[in-house]
């Protein structure tokens, strides 16, 4: 479903933050993302979720090269992504039905249609009871939630998350990789990008650790970097 | 094309579901909803809102007012238009029975306001008593006065074409040595008309621009305001349209409401203007009433109003857009 073939990202001042790396995500497959600050991380996501274009290399989704999407189509790809930061980045001024009924309005779904899926997004991240409350009244871990839930109410094919535990206690932490893995579950091909080494290993998910931009470690469960 | 068909592989369209939902309902749908936001975030800051109307409301009324006014004034220049006539001098051996004659012919073939048969007694008669040099005819021994018919026709604009062909076929009747019109007088008023009527033009232009930038300048800092809002859209799939839409009905709004509230606000000075002129217009003995802006005029006003608000946003949205991407 992903493949990244010998990508290198550079930014201005020749920073390097991919070079060479190569992977390869099966459809429905799961995957952890880690390394230390500044290995990559964020670049690979966002090189997949077209907010950064690679120096060199391929990325393809679902056998489409990103390479071949103009600017004006970019917006069709992210539809079939649903992205997860550490940062909820909710609307405030907007209750939690409306943010996450955002990308089903912004897909051009007829709104008579919003209600029955915002619910059940809404209940698979266990909110179906706040739906008209403002985001900012709910706990970091709610508000973590409603932006799942805000990325995956659309199906699609794709989740990524960047840190999604990153401001989050231990316990919330888990029960949040337990909602991935749930969609992992239903087909949906994960790769989730954390530090919380400790927390990854439980999973039992396959671990790409990546090193100043460079791929190190593939494989499953296994514990890496010094 | 490969990009299309790489956005169609990766892409989910709402038509290919159970909801049997047209492409037109579902722009229609859209549209909808950004209007509805429109109008949410114009009402969310009621003060900042009613400022931008007034600023807007006050640059569309005074050239409105102004060519209202001139209208008006156009109006009144027809009223008075005592001056603006055509004199025909008749040939020295024209009597009175045969100027009835050329009097009645003209009247049947033009439409006439008024016309007037003045013999040549007469028009000496006139002459002593306006300057006061009396017998004349005495010294000169023969009238030297023709007789003349004044005309003054329907048609207002006494310099057009039509009433050169006019003249040009008076002049060749039998019985008439010659044909004038106070072309003078008619060409001071048309220039002061057309002078009137380019300083209206320059202000509604300069003034509509005005109305452009304090539109577009709104939306600039709303759209800088939402900044995250819009990389979080785009994120999830947003389209430039999309995205622009509710910023564009933000325009059409504050434009329409501001042409409004400038209608308004000419309604209330002309109301106030009425009484006074009224009064002057009596005592010259001319029944005058200020007239108000049309109905055809308002709605234009309305749509002017509305375009620049949309243009000025859709300038703002544009520029400010591309510059907004997620990170
Ligand atoms: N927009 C940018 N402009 C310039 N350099 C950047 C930019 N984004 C990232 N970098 C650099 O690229 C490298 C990789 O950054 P990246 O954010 O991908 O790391 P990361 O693994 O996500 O780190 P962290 O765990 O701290 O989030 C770093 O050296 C970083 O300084
Ligand atoms: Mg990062």
């Amino acid at each position: 479903m992903i493949e990244l073939k010998h990508v290198t990202k550079s930014y201005e001042q020749n920073r390097i933050a991919l070079s060479q790396a190569s992977l390869t995500l099966a459809q429905g497959e799961m995957a952890f993302l880690t390394g230390h600050s500044g290995a990559g991380k964020s670049t690979l996501l966002k090189l997949i979720a077209l907010l950064e274009r690679p120096t060199q290399g391929k990325v393809m989704i679902g056998g489409v090269d990103l390479a071949d999407v103009g600017k004006a189509d970019i917006p069709y790809v992210r539809r079939r992504i649903g992205v997860i930061f550490q940062n909820p980045y909710l609307l405030p001024d907007r209750n939690v039905f409306d943010n996450v009924a955002l990308p089903l309005q912004i897909a051009g779904w007829p709104s008579g249609s919003w209600l029955k899926r915002v619910r059940a997004a809404l209940e698979k991240v266990g909110l179906a009871n706040k739906e008209a409350v403002l985001p900012q009244t709910l706990s970091g871990g709610e508000q973590q939630r409603v932006s799942i839930a805000r990325a995956i109410v659309n199906k699609p094919a794709v989740l990524l998350a960047d840190e999604p535990t990153g401001n989050l206690d231990p316990d919330l932490s888990e029960e949040i990789m337990h909602l991935f893995q749930d969609f992992h579950q239903v087909g949906v091909t994960v790769l989730v990008a954390s530090h919380d080494l400790r927390l990854i290993a439980k999973m039992k998910h396959r671990i790409i650790t990546l090193k100043e931009g460079k791929v190190v470690n593939d494989g499953l469960d296994k514990h890496s970097i010094t | 094309m490969k990009t299309q068909s790489a956005s169609r592989t990766l892409q989910n369209p709402p038509t290919s579901t159970a909801y049997s939902y047209s492409r037109l309902s579902a722009l229609w749908d859209q549209h909808r909803q950004a209007a509805r936001i429109s109008i949410h975030r114009i009402c969310r800051h009621p003060l900042g809102s009613v400022l931008t109307l007034l600023v807007i409301g006050v640059a569309l009324a005074l050239p409105t007012l102004l060519s209202v006014l001139l209208g008006n004034g156009e109006s009144l220049s027809q009223h008075w238009s005592g001056g603006t006539q055509i004199t025909v001098y008749l040939s020295e051996n024209t009597n009175a029975q045969r100027a009835e004659q050329i009097m009645t012919l003209l009247k049947e073939r033009y439409q006439l306001k008024n016309a007037r048969y003045i013999s040549p007694e007469e028009g000496l008669v006139n002459f002593e008593r306006d300057t006061g040099i009396e017998h004349v005819v005495e010294q000169l021994r023969k009238n030297p006065l023709p007789g003349i018919i004044e005309i003054m026709p329907e048609i207002a604009d006494l310099g057009s074409a039509q009433v050169q062909t006019w003249l040009n076929t008076i002049r060749q009747f039998p019985g008439v040595e010659n044909v004038q019109l106070d072309l003078a007088w008619v060409n001071r008023l048309q220039e002061m008309a057309r002078f009137a009527n380019r300083l209206v033009h320059a202000l509604a232009l300069l003034l509509g621009m005005v109305v452009l930038l304090v539109i577009g300048n709104t939306i600039r800092l709303s759209t800088q305001n939402r900044r995250e809002e819009i990389k979080i859209a785009k994120l999830i799939g947003a389209t430039d349209a999309f995205i622009r839409r509710p910023f564009l009905y933000t325009g059409f709004f504050y434009g329409l409401l501001g042409a409004l509230l400038s209608w308004l606000v000419v309604s209330i000075v002309i109301l106030w203007l009425r009484a006074p002129i009224t009064q002057l217009a009596a005592s010259y003995q001319s029944v005058f009433q200020l007239r108000n802006l049309s109905f055809m005029g308002a709605m234009e006003l309305l749509l002017a109003g509305a375009l620049l608000g949309f243009a000025g946003a859709l300038i703002a949205v544009n520029l400010q857009i591309r510059q907004i991407e997620p990170d």
